[in-house]
This record gives C-alpha cells, sequence and structure tokens, in this order.
C-alpha cells in the first residue's frame, strides 16, 4: 500500500543520488535488554512469543535466544501457559486451540530469566488491548502496467467504522505462504484520512513480475519467483490492532529504511510496551483477524 | 475586533507623527533649518542604503535610510558637507543653510570600486564607527566572486561563511545563527517573510542575485523594527530597477540560466526590473543509470518583479513581487513547492525632517504532494498566507538623535494539510486551519553623547492571538490527552521587548560595543529534519505552545588597521532561551491533527566568541573568521531531561575567504571551511524482529559527533576585455566545489549484510565529491 508516507520515501529516494562508503564509527558502551516479540489474535492457533537478548551493534553472531523462561498469557478470564518448542530455543508457543476474543485485555507475563546475568531472577510484562474486527468484504487482483514496476495488484474491499480511531496491519499470503514477513515489506495503515469510508479497490500489496534491480523494495512490493501461475491462491489477512501496535509497526519501518536527516529527526528507538522498560523491550500485540482470498487465473492473452 | 485594535494602533501613530511633526517641524523650530535629499548612484539612478553625510564642522552626520533618504537638522549658517559611500566618489560641497534645503545628490563611481571585493558597502570605518553589531552586511560583487556549489552564486551560501552562521547541512540553505534553529531566522524580501529560502531542497536559495541590491545579517541586536524571531533577521532588498537606460545581466551554468532587465519607464521619474531564473538539470537525467531517474522530473524557476515610481519629492511608490516553484516528480509521485509575496510601498516624507513608509505585504508558502498511480491516488496540499501591514517613520529630530517608530500588524493564516481523492474514495481529510494576528508596535532612538558615545535604545511592544475555533487538547504530564475544548476563546500572548546598544569610540580605528536584546517568538515550524524539508508546516503558539523567549547579551572590540584596510573584531555572546520546542523521539509532525502532542518544552543556552578579520587590499580581499560556540538544551521528555547539545552545536567553526586579482581580467577566488562534526544519534544495541530485521536502540539525543567537516572551493573568473562603450560585458568563471575531494558525512547508517544477515555495517553517505562547474555571466 504505498500510503503517504511511502510516496515521500520513494521520492526521496529517488532524488538522492549520493555515495555511500563503509563507515564503523565507535560506539557508546552497551547492555543486555531482554527482546520480547509475542503475538496474539482471533485466530485458533498456536500463538507464539520469542525470547532473545540484545547483542552489541557490531556483533556478528545469531542473537542468544532465551530458553526456560515460564511464559503464559492471560485474559483475566482464561490462562494460556506456552511451551518452548525444543527444534526452536526461544520460540514458545500456546496450545493450538487457543484464539483471541475481542474487547478484552491480554497480558503477557515471563519469568525465570535472569536478563542481568546477577542471580536474581527478573519477571518480565506487558498488556494489549484486542480490538473489534471491521468489516472486510473482499480482494481482487489487477493487473498494473503503468509504473516502472509491473505486477499485480491486490485491492481491498472494506468498510471502516466511522468516528472511530481503527488502525490496520495487512498480510499476504501466497497457497498458505507468508509473503508479508518482514518489517520494510509489510503494509499497516490509520483510517485517518479514509474514516467512515467504503474502500473501494484500495491496493494494499503488489505482486512484482520481477524484483527491482536496486532491491530497494518499499512496503506493500511482494515478489513470487516465477510469478502468480494459474490456481494460486493469494489470501489477504486484515488485522484490527492497537494504537501502540501501529506505531511500532510504523517507527519500525521507517526505521528499517535508514536514518535521513532530509526527511526525519534524530534518530530513535522503537517504541516498547514491554515493562520493565530498563530490562526489557519489544512487542506484545493482540489482535482481531480476518480473511479474504482469490484464486489466480491468468488472463487469456489474444493471438 | 482585532482589526479594530490594528487600526487603533495605526491611528494612534498617524497622531503621535502629525503632533511630532507640527512640534519639531524644521519651518517653526526657530534657528534650526534642516538639510535632506535623496543619494543615489548616478550610473542607474538606485538608492544608495547607508551612505554617509558628514557635516565636517560638527565632526557630525547621518547615513541614508533603507530608501536612500537622509535629512539633518543644524542650526542656520554655511557648512562643508561630505558625502561618502564605498565604491563611489566622495562628494564635497559648501551649503548655505538658511533656509530647509533639498539635496539630492547622485554619487559618480569610483574606478577602483571595480577592481574590489567588499563586504561592507559603507565607509571605509563603518566596522569601528557603526552603532550596529552583530550585524553582516554582504554586497553582491563580494558573493558573485565566492566559488559556489555548481556555479551557482547564492546569498545564503555566502552568509553561511560569516562568523556565528552555520550551514545546517552540506549544501543546505538552512543556517543556524549561534546555535539558533533554522526557524528562528526571519528571512525577509523587500520586507515579506520568505518562509521557505530553499530550492532544490536547499542545494540553491530563492534569491536570485541578479536583482538583490542590499543583505544584511543581524545575529543580534535585531532592530526593534522587527520582530518574531529568536536569533536573526536576515533582510534582503531588492534592486528598484535602473531609473536612467535599459540594462540587463544574466549568466548561463551548467543546470541553470538566469536573465534579469531593468530600465526606466520614465526616465529618472520610474523604472522596473524584471528577473527569471530556470534549472533544466533533468534534462540530463536520461543519461543517469540510476532506477527511475529517466522518469523523474527536477526543477525550479523564480521570478522577480519590482518598480517604482516618484510621484514628486514627497512621495515614492513601489511594488515589488516574488514567486518561485519547485517541481520533483518520478512516474506517478511527485511534489511542488513555492513561496510567492507581493510588496506595495508609500514613502511619504510629511516634511524635511520626517519620512514614513506604509508597506502592504502578502506571503504565501504552498506545498502540494500528489500520487496518481491508478487506483492509490491523494492530493496533499498546505499552505501558509499571511497579510500585513507596516508603518514605518524616521524623525530625524537634532543631528544627535534619529528616531524610529512605527507598528505593524500581520494576519496569518495555517493551513497545515488537505487531502483528497484519496484512493478515489472521494473522501477529503483536512486538518483545521490556524488563524492569528500578530501586531507589533515600537520605538527607538540612537543617540550621540559626548563625541565619543552613541547609545542607542529601543522598546517594542508584541502581541500574538491566536483566533483559530479548532479544539483544542490538554495534555497530562505523560503527553496524553485527558481533556477536549471546543470552540475555545481567542488566546493572546504579549511581551515587551527592549533592545538596548552602545558604542563607545576609543579613537578614529577602535570602539568597543555592546547590546542587549529581548526577543519573541510565536509561529514555529514542525520540523525535526536537520536538512530542512519543504513539507515541513509551520504553527503558531496556542494554549499548549507558548511562545518562546531569548535575551541576548553581546560585546564586541572593534579595531582597524592599515587605513581602515584591514578590519578586525571579536565579539562575545551569550543567549539564554525559554519555552524552546524539541520534539519527541519518533515525532509525527506531517498530517498531523494532533501536532501539539508531539511537541516537548524546555529551554536552552548559546555562548560563543567570534573573531573576524578583513582585508580590503587593491589586490587581495576576502576575510579569515574563527568561531568557538556552544548551544545545549534541556527539554522534557527527551534525553532523560538530561542537558543535550542542539543539532547545530559546532564547537569550532573556521572560515577563509579570499579573493587575489591577478589582473583586471582573472583573478582567483578560494574559500575553505571547518566545522567541528554534526551531533549525531548513534545506536547501543540492537534485537532481531522476525528472524530477519535488526531493530536498533539509541541512549541520549545527539551523544556522538560525525567526523569534522572541512571543504576547499576554487574559483577562476576571467573578464572579457574591457572596451569603452561596448554593449556587452562578459565574464567565464570556473569553479570547483570541494576542491580536494573531502568526503564529509551526511549521515551515517547501519545496514545489514547481504552475506550475513546476523552482520550491521557501518555506512556513510556523502553527498558531494568534487563538483566541477562554468557559467557564463554577461551584462548589457
Amino acid at each position: 500500500m504505498k500510503t503517504i508516507k511511502n510516496t515521500i520515501i520513494f521520492l526521496a529516494v529517488t532524488f538522492l543520488f549520493s555515495c555511500t562508503e563503509p563507515f564503523n564509527p565507535p560506539l557508546s558502551e552497551t547492555y543486555t535488554r531482554l527482546f520480547v516479540e509475542g503475538y496474539i489474535n482471533t485466530d485458533t492457533t498456536a500463538h507464539e512469543v520469542i525470547l532473545s537478548y540484545s547483542t552489541k551493534i557490531y556483533d556478528t553472531i545469531s542473537p542468544e535466544m532465551v530458553s526456560n523462561a515460564i511464559v503464559s498469557i492471560t485474559n483475566g478470564t482464561d490462562t494460556f501457559n506456552l511451551t518452548e518448542n525444543i527444534e526452536k530455543p526461544g520460540h514458545y508457543f500456546t496450545e493450538p486451540n487457543v484464539y483471541g476474543i475481542s474487547d478484552r485485555i491480554y497480558t503477557l507475563k515471563i519469568e525465570n530469566i535472569d536478563i542481568n546475568k546477577d542471580g536474581e531472577q527478573d519477571t518480565v510484562w506487558a498488556s494489549s488491548y484486542l480490538p473489534d474486527a471491521g468489516t472486510f468484504d473482499s480482494i481482487a487482483l489487477e493487473y498494473d502496467n503503468t509504473r516502472r514496476r509491473e505486477g499485480w495488484r491486490i485491492n481491498c474491499y472494506a468498510q471502516d467504522q466511522k468516528n472511530v480511531e481503527n488502525y490496520y496491519m495487512f498480510d499476504a499470503r501466497i497457497n498458505g505462504e507468508l509473503y508479508s514477513d518482514t518489517i520494510g515489506v509489510k503494509t499497516y495503515s490509520d483510517d485517518q484520512i479514509f474514516d467512515g469510508s467504503y474502500t473501494n479497490g484500495i491496493t494494499l500489496y503488489t505482486i512484482l513480475n520481477e524484483w527491482p534491480e536496486n532491491d530497494q523494495a518499499f512496503p506493500g512490493d511482494l515478489y513470487k519467483q516465477g510469478g502468480l501461475q494459474d490456481g494460486d491462491t493469494i489470501t489477504v489477512e486484515i488485522s484490527a490492532t492497537t494504537k501502540d501496535f501501529f506505531k511500532f509497526l510504523d517507527q519500525a519501518t521507517t526505521q528499517s529504511f535508514g536514518y535521513n536527516p532530509m526527511f526525519g529527526g534524530p534518530p530513535a528507538s522503537v517504541i516498547s510496551n514491554i515493562e520493565p522498560s530498563d530490562i526489557a523491550v519489544g512487542v506484545f500485540s493482540a489482535y482481531a483477524t480476518q480473511r479474504s482470498s482469490t484464486i489466480f487465473k491468468k488472463p487469456v492473452t489474444k493471438k | 475586533m482585532n482589526l479594530k485594535i490594528t487600526l487603533f494602533l495605526l491611528i494612534i501613530l498617524l497622531c503621535i507623527q502629525h503632533k511630532s511633526a507640527m512640534a519639531i517641524n524644521p519651518e517653526t523650530a526657530g534657528n534650526r533649518v534642516s538639510l535632506s535629499g535623496y543619494i543615489k548612484d548616478s550610473q542607474n539612478g538606485e538608492a544608495l542604503i547607508g551612505a554617509t553625510i558628514i557635516v565636517k564642522e560638527l565632526k557630525n552626520g547621518t547615513t541614508t535610510n533603507l530608501y536612500g533618504f537622509y535629512s539633518i537638522n543644524l542650526p542656520k549658517g554655511n557648512y562643508n558637507i561630505e558625502i561618502t559611500y564605498v565604491g563611489f566618489k566622495t562628494y564635497s560641497s559648501k551649503v548655505n543653510l538658511d533656509e530647509n534645503k533639498v539635496l539630492n545628490i547622485e554619487l559618480l563611481t569610483d574606478a577602483k570600486e571595480l577592481e574590489e571585493v567588499v563586504i561592507q558597502a559603507e565607509k571605509p570605518d563603518a566596522n569601528v564607527k557603526r552603532t550596529e553589531m552583530s550585524v553582516a552586511k554582504l554586497e553582491m560583487k563580494t558573493i558573485k566572486k565566492i566559488p559556489a556549489l555548481m556555479g551557482e552564486v547564492d546569498v545564503i551560501k555566502a552568509i553561511q561563511l560569516l562568523p556565528g552562521v552555520q550551514s545546517t547541512s552540506e549544501g543546505s540553505s538552512g543556517f543556524s545563527v549561534r546555535g539558533g534553529s533554522t526557524d528562528q531566522n526571519l528571512i525577509l524580501l523587500d520586507e515579506a517573510t520568505v518562509y521557505n529560502a530553499s530550492h532544490l531542497l536547499g542545494f540553491f536559495s530563492v534569491f536570485n542575485n541578479d536583482v538583490i541590491k542590499e543583505i544584511k545579517l543581524y545575529k543580534g541586536d535585531i532592530p526593534a523594527s522587527s520582530g518574531g524571531r529568536l536569533s536573526s533577521l536576515l533582510d534582503v532588498r531588492m534592486k528598484d530597477g535602473n531609473s536612467k537606460e535599459f540594462a540587463g545581466t544574466g549568466g548561463i551554468g551548467l543546470i541553470s540560466s538566469r536573465l534579469a532587465v531593468e530600465g526606466p519607464i520614465i526616465k529618472d521619474k520610474a523604472s522596473f526590473i524584471v528577473s527569471g531564473r530556470r534549472t533544466y538539470a533533468d534534462l540530463f537525467f536520461p543519461l543517469l543509470p540510476e532506477e527511475g531517474a529517466q522518469d523523474a522530473s527536477l526543477y525550479f524557476y523564480d521570478l522577480n518583479l519590482k518598480a517604482n515610481y516618484i510621484v514628486n519629492q514627497n512621495n515614492r511608490v513601489y511594488i515589488s513581487g516574488y514567486l518561485g516553484k519547485d517541481f520533483f516528480g518520478s512516474g506517478d509521485a511527485g511534489f511542488g513547492f513555492g513561496n510567492n509575496t507581493l510588496t506595495l510601498r508609500w514613502n511619504h516624507q510629511y516634511n524635511s525632517i520626517l519620512f514614513s513608509n506604509l508597506t502592504f505585504i502578502k506571503s504565501n508558502y504552498n506545498y502540494k504532494i500528489e500520487n496518481d498511480d491508478n487506483t492509490n491516488t491523494f492530493k496533499w496540499s498546505s499552505d501558509l498566507e499571511d497579510y500585513s501591514i507596516k508603518l514605518d517613520y524616521n524623525l530625524y529630530a537634532t543631528p544627535e538623535n534619529t528616531i524610529k517608530f512605527g507598528a505593524s500588524s500581520t494576519y496569518h493564516t495555517f493551513n497545515p494539510g488537505k487531502v483528497t481523492d484519496f484512493m478515489g474514495s472521494g473522501s477529503v481529510f483536512k486538518i483545521h486551519n490556524n488563524y492569528a494576528y500578530e501586531h507589533g508596535i515600537y520605538a527607538s532612538n540612537e543617540q550621540k553623547l559626548f563625541n565619543k558615545l552613541t547609545l542607542k535604545y529601543g522598546l517594542r511592544y508584541s502581541a500574538f492571538q491566536n483566533i483559530s475555533k479548532q479544539n483544542i487538547y490538554k495534555y497530562d504530564n505523560e503527553f496524553k490527552i485527558y481533556d477536549t475544548i471546543t470552540n475555545p476563546p481567542v488566546k493572546t500572548y504579549s511581551a515587551l521587548e527592549p533592545r538596548l546598544g552602545f558604542t563607545f569610540e576609543i579613537d578614529s580605528i577602535s570602539s568597543i560595543k555592546g547590546s542587549y536584546s529581548y526577543t519573541t517568538q510565536y509561529v514555529q515550524l514542525a520540523s525535526n529534519s536537520n536538512a530542512g524539508f519543504p513539507l515541513d508546516v509551520w504553527y503558531p503558539a496556542s494554549n499548549n505552545v507558548k511562545p518562546q523567549k531569548a535575551n541576548q547579551y553581546a560585546i564586541g572590540y572593534f579595531r582597524n588597521f592599515r587605513h581602515n584596510t584591514i578590519e578586525t573584531s571579536v565579539e562575545v555572546y551569550y543567549k539564554d532561551m525559554y519555552n524552546v520546542i524539541d520534539f519527541k523521539d519518533n515525532a509525527v509532525l506531517l498530517l498531523n491533527s494532533k501536532l501539539e502532542g508531539e511537541l516537548r518544552y524546555g529551554k536552552a543556552y548559546s555562548y560563543g566568541a567570534e573573531f573576524m578579520i578583513q582585508v580590503s587590499e587593491k589586490k587581495l580581499n576576502g576575510w579569515v573568521s574563527y568561531t568557538y560556540s556552544r548551544t545545549k538544551r534541556k527539554v522534557n521528555d527527551i534525553s532523560k531531561n538530561n542537558w543535550y547539545v542542539a543539532p547545530y552545536d559546532k564547537p569550532h567553526n573556521v572560515a577563509i575567504v579570499l579573493n587575489y586579482e591577478f589582473t583586471k581580467r582573472l583573478s582567483i577566488s578560494a574559500n575553505w571551511v571547518y566545522a567541528t562534526g554534526t551531533p549525531i544519534t548513534y545506536p547501543i544495541y540492537k534485537t532481531q524482529l522476525d528472524d530477519k530485521t535488526w531493530l536498533l536502540y539509541y541512549s541520549g539525543r545527539n551523544g556522538s559527533r560525525l567526523p569534522d567537516y572541512h571543504r576547499l572551493d576554487l574559483a577562476l573568473i576571467l573578464k572579457s576585455k574591457h572596451k569603452p562603450n561596448a554593449l556587452w560585458e562578459g565574464e567565464w568563471n570556473f569553479s570547483l566545489y570541494n576542491a580536494y575531494a573531502h568526503k564529509n558525512v551526511w549521515m551515517v547508517n547501519f545496514v545489514q549484510d547481504k552475506d550475513n544477515p546476523n552482520v550491521l555495517n557501518g555506512e556513510m553517505t556523502y553527498l558531494f565529491s568534487v563538483v566541477p562547474s562554468v557559467t557564463y555571466n554577461f551584462k548589457f
């Protein structure tokens, strides 16, 4: 979805014909923080929380994953304990029959960890409200050859609630595989500009025919090896999220494009809702997900 | 109500001036009579600003005002009058002052003037005797000799070479004065506020040197007649137009060309000047290898127009205007921005000692951004518009006193943003307009005492009324909205702003000067960009946003050597600022209806010392300056409420600007600049999101610095052979920007390694290596 912000980023990248060189400035002392990435949505599935430690900027190793933590999620009525996947250290899952319920507050609790390695156990927590899902009609594919980046647009038809601040995250799957799996590609939006409107074919993603030569993708740019084939199933998930999670997505996306003194302020840490903030950072979000699919059929070329 | 206040102020002023004029009308003031008139350039009829009129018997005198007018009130008698102006032959005459006399003089050009480069257009000892301090006056012939980026000589780039003034980033037209933000500079073009002085994202300024007569930068000691900004006043005056004969100037460069034509409409009564510029860099884009460059549009144009008419000795009217537009486009997206200004002025001389100027001003800055890629369309526009009226008086009461007073009122309309045609939905999103009045009334006097001491004192009373009817959000200590006020009452702020200064002449070649000023700023720019960005929006003081205030104290020692051909000065200053504004981390400043929630408030201070040596020898001209300065802020919720360095804190600054004339045809210019690295915020650790993306975390703001900045620019200027009565004169300007190709770091990012995603590599970006250019300038 080429939002206003994306348009500005696009113009900035186009016009700054500048030169780059390796440059590794000396950096200040660092310290270790727990990083939490956890989600629960309205799907009935095994919901995941990932725990890892931060690393120094110039470290060249994968982050250390946090094992043996006691992790739970509660909505005040039910408590779901998460179990660490033996094959994926640091990845904790609920049972597969768990689902989130709209209009409830979900609280994540993490225990049995020693973040500072000071011999004392730390407890970390975070909360998130699970909002109501909106009204999502359908999606449609539309071929776009008007830009340099040709491809199939995934257009969305949905009704936004009037006079309610709504925040959306969009995901795209092709044949069940999540393609919008990276910050910088994933799209999201608030409804500030189209509050209460029917989004009559708003473009969420474009499945490009070719990956950009300079490897510069923008939010919403997807690429499937070999292009779309007859019978491919394209699914869009629209998730109603909280304002805080929208800010997290927005700030993480902005950061992924790099700091630019012309188009932004001083670089800053992305927002975190993990407490206590002096030992842990990250995101825990609850959201309501709806989905719609369509099957791709190659247009018949006239001979 | 507000209009009534404005009219009331103006009527009061009119009454005051009539009473004053009657009270000290020289025709009714016994033995005293006056000598008055206009001083002009004999070649083109341009009024000379700041020309000195000396009464030799009294060792006293006056200077011409912004319109070339002077008046001096004296006892009846015979006097030897001398009129001087650098670059012109001194005019001397005996005057029998037995009654009020008008003496209009056209000074002849001094042939020597053509050979030199000077920074000041005043009398040779002005550095010592001028009552102003912290002021730099630049002439276009000075600026034209300075090597320039892409050969495009630029007023603001020249200003950035002065002590106490810093460029905000490489190639930018933004400048910081004594540690202030870019929006703390009041930039006036023929009295109209220019809200964005940049073209091409700052690589050019809006000022076309062909139509500029004078540039004056007040780094402090801002006169009482001006207000509304904390840090500086950049006063740019356009030429009036040649009233003697038709003439033209222009230039053809690699990426832009320009042409200015001027001439009399009625000889010696009315004249005009019109000029235009256009860049054509985008014509070369199809040759660039970068993706997207082929579809890109990138250009600006601007037009200046001015005309004036001398109705009679007592009345003269002017109209001047500016229209500029930038456009950037790539494929289906693009944005454009521009300023336009209109100034109407009426000079009126009530009698020989009272001069007035009534000005009506319109100023507009606007931008729009559009995307039209089929379904994802939108059109976003924003603008800021001012209508102002100003009335200024100069009262030449006695040779020892020059009194200035006046009033002004401005009606501001802020349109922060309107989005239409979003995604073809037909919906309209608009952030409500803000409306405000800004008033000022002032009086000041420049008083000479004991022949050695001159005092300058003034008082400005400013008032600001935010009359917007949009909702006001009330924020708690954590900056969360806890209440909303609908249909709010008018919010009014006011301030008394004293301005004080003195000049003590130790002897004919040295003096000490001091000044104090209190300034208030009611409108500011929502920008946390270091480089300045065309989509930034201005916003007014309101219930949540209190006016910014500053006290500035400065003292300086000024001394000339070698018959005033070498001028030196050292100035030290201290500035404390209140209600200063910074922006929270990850602030959202664009299209944000709750913008005030992104602002953070605090205090700041700046101090520094500025050293300047300026040479105006026959062959060698230029200056060397060194500035030491520090600026720190303490703003709620930023850097854990600790003091942190301001974005423009660069402690050490050196500028060397020299021009050497080998022959009358050939000269070489060079400037070298050095500055401590810009403050920057570096990350301290990283975490991994979605198994792929690194998130960076930062500690305090501006805790580190980029490497130091330095650059050498060179220019060779070759003039055509001088032929008497030639109708055409040309000169070639060959220049090298960043001659030794120093890679000055513009920004630093940490980029994921393509081969090993666990690795983040530091990467610096620099904008320019060596940039050669050639420009052909001509006049006819």
